[in-house]
């Protein structure tokens, strides 16, 4: 059977890219040959974005071949198997939802919410200044408590008024896009 | 010194010197068979074995019978299990020791004397003299490391017998064992490490028709064999199957014709192809065929063909789908764009995702191209 190659961001398991080869390699490859030393994301949520994820955010991971992740990586995620079987690619989940808060006196935070499957989930987050052109930044990653708000980043750097493109990528969940106004 | 062949006739009067020479004589040309035909090391058992002490704590460690040939050509046979002695090992290394450190444990040959039974009183000539020699064997238990020299040891001169080298004991390495920090006591032993008695042939010939190499004493089931010959005759790489079958993997048949069931990798010729092929997503670096490595692109050595073809949906009257961008930098980095959009976006609303292509690459050797 055909495999497929797919690089997942590590911390939430979200496929960002998938590759099919007639001639497999054998053995463990590192990340590097498959995007070098980051893999650009130019569309998240169908929004347009232009960022790097750098390779030591990403690991390859060889699954059954599935056509239809080709077509929309960002719908699927890695999911390992706890009793140690191979990892296999899933739909992300439809449910669940995602809001930003940046405010000039507190900064940015995140709500997950709509969620019934965990009480905390691994979140990355890349923020954008629009409203100056800064270049995008890849957060640390954060574990938000589902139903609350987690800060993302502190109040550095964040004028009120100023318009910042909010991506979040929430473990089980499809990657999100926002526009967020600094209050 | 030349070998000397006793000779005899009637009516000689022999004397213990003539019988003896006898004897080395045979002794001699054994020694420098095993010596020039063979390379030293353990022919059949002497493996170090580990069984629980009276104390529960630690290991009682056993020597087992076997046989080994040392680089003199002396054949030492162990004839019973001989259990390692913790109070010899604390003489020689007890000073300081190194606990789950391997000690080396070597063997040698050692001729004894047993004592002489008196045959007769009062006959002539001298009373009490051993007649026989015993050919036995003695244990070191060498300091860390000892192993290391033993390729080193001298061998003996050519026309000699199997007597060490300036009366320098040849040993055998036949495992080694670890101590407690006291050094008093054993606490595993291993028998790795162990040189085995080989042979030293420019020509090994079959009598069957059929001659096999193979990596165990016995026909192993899944262990490697080596076969040459046959009807029709062939060289046969292969794994038993069972005692006297195995599974071809490679062969070369007497027209030169290789047939494998794996893949043959090796140097690339000139001119010489590899081709991968599949689909990739945005973003992603095309992958170089099998064999190839970017070095050799980065050298000139291999001219790389790409061909690239849009991944889309069949589109549909709800759906439609425009490649916008595919294509990739110089460092196959593709780059791949997809306009998608429905019926009521034809005018304009049309969204711009990331996209997939198929891709075709073709590696080619460069002429002249050193690998």
């Amino acid at each position: 059977m055909t495999k497929l190659t797919v690089v997942q961001l590590k911390d939430t398991g979200h496929v960002l890219a998938a590759l099919t080869r007639a001639d497999p390699p054998q053995g463990t490859e590192p990340v590097g040959a498959l995007v070098g030393v980051g893999l650009p994301v130019s569309s998240v949520d169908g929004v347009t974005a232009d960022f790097t994820v750098p390779a030591q955010d990403l690991a390859p991971v060889t699954v059954d071949d599935q056509p239809e992740v080709l077509l929309n990586p960002q719908g699927f995620l890695v999911v390992q198997d706890p009793q140690g079987q191979a990892p296999q690619v899933t739909n992300v989940s439809a449910s669940g939802q995602v809001a930003f808060a940046i405010s000039a006196s507190s900064g940015a935070s995140v709500t997950v919410s709509n969620v019934t499957s965990a009480t905390k989930l691994p979140v990355v987050v890349v923020l954008q200044n629009v409203t100056s052109s800064q270049a995008p930044a890849i957060l640390p990653t954060v574990t938000a408590a589902v139903g609350a708000a987690t800060a993302v980043s502190g109040k550095t750097g964040f004028v009120t008024g100023d318009k910042w493109k909010t991506y979040a990528f929430v473990q089980g969940l499809s990657p999100t896009a926002e526009e967020v106004t600094v209050t | 010194m030349t070998p000397e062949r006793p000779a005899f006739f009637e009516g000689q009067i022999l004397a213990a010197a003539d019988l003896t020479s006898a004897i080395d004589y045979g002794r001699g040309q054994a020694a420098r068979h095993e010596r020039y035909l063979h390379d030293w090391g353990i022919a059949e058992g002497l493996e170090l074995t580990t069984a629980p002490d009276s104390s529960g704590q630690y290991v009682d460690v056993t020597l087992n019978p076997g046989v080994a040939i040392d680089g003199t050509g002396r054949e030492i046979i162990v004839p019973t299990s001989r259990l390692l002695s913790t109070a010899e090992f604390f003489i020689a290394n007890g000073a300081s020791p190194q606990a789950a450190t391997n000690y080396p444990i070597l063997l040698h040959g050692l001729d004894t004397n047993p004592p002489a039974a008196m045959l007769t009183t009062g006959a002539c000539g001298p009373g009490g003299q051993p007649a026989r020699t015993e050919e036995g064997f003695g244990l070191t238990y060498g300091a860390l490391g000892a192993e290391l020299s033993l390729d080193g040891q001298q061998v003996p001169d050519v026309t000699a017998g199997p007597v060490p080298a300036a009366g320098q004991l040849w040993e055998v390495l036949v495992g080694s064992v670890q101590c407690d920090a006291s050094g008093q006591h054993f606490t595993a032993a291993t028998s790795a490490g162990r040189r085995y008695a080989g042979v030293k042939a420019d020509t090994v010939s079959a009598r069957s028709g059929t001659l096999a190499l193979r990596s165990q004493p016995t026909a192993t089931p899944g262990q490697p064999v080596l076969m040459v010959g046959g009807d029709p005759p062939a060289l046969t790489f292969g794994l038993y199957q069972g005692a006297s079958s195995y599974l071809s993997l490679l062969t070369v048949s007497a027209q030169g014709d290789v047939t494998a069931s794996g893949s043959i990798k090796g140097q690339l010729a000139q001119g010489e192809t590899r081709v991968q092929s599949g689909t990739a997503t945005d973003g992603m670096i095309i992958p170089l065929p099998a064999g190839i490595t970017q070095d050799q692109v980065d050298r000139g050595a291999v001219i790389l063909h790409l061909f690239l073809t849009p991944h889309t949906p069949q589109s549909t009257p709800a759906t439609w789908y425009v490649p916008v961008d595919c294509s990739v930098d110089t460092s196959r980095r593709l780059s791949c764009q997809v306009l998608v959009g429905n019926s009521s976006s034809i005018s304009g609303g049309a969204q711009k995702q990331p996209g997939a292509a198929d891709y075709l690459i073709v590696a080619t050797v460069a002429s002249g191209a050193s690998q």
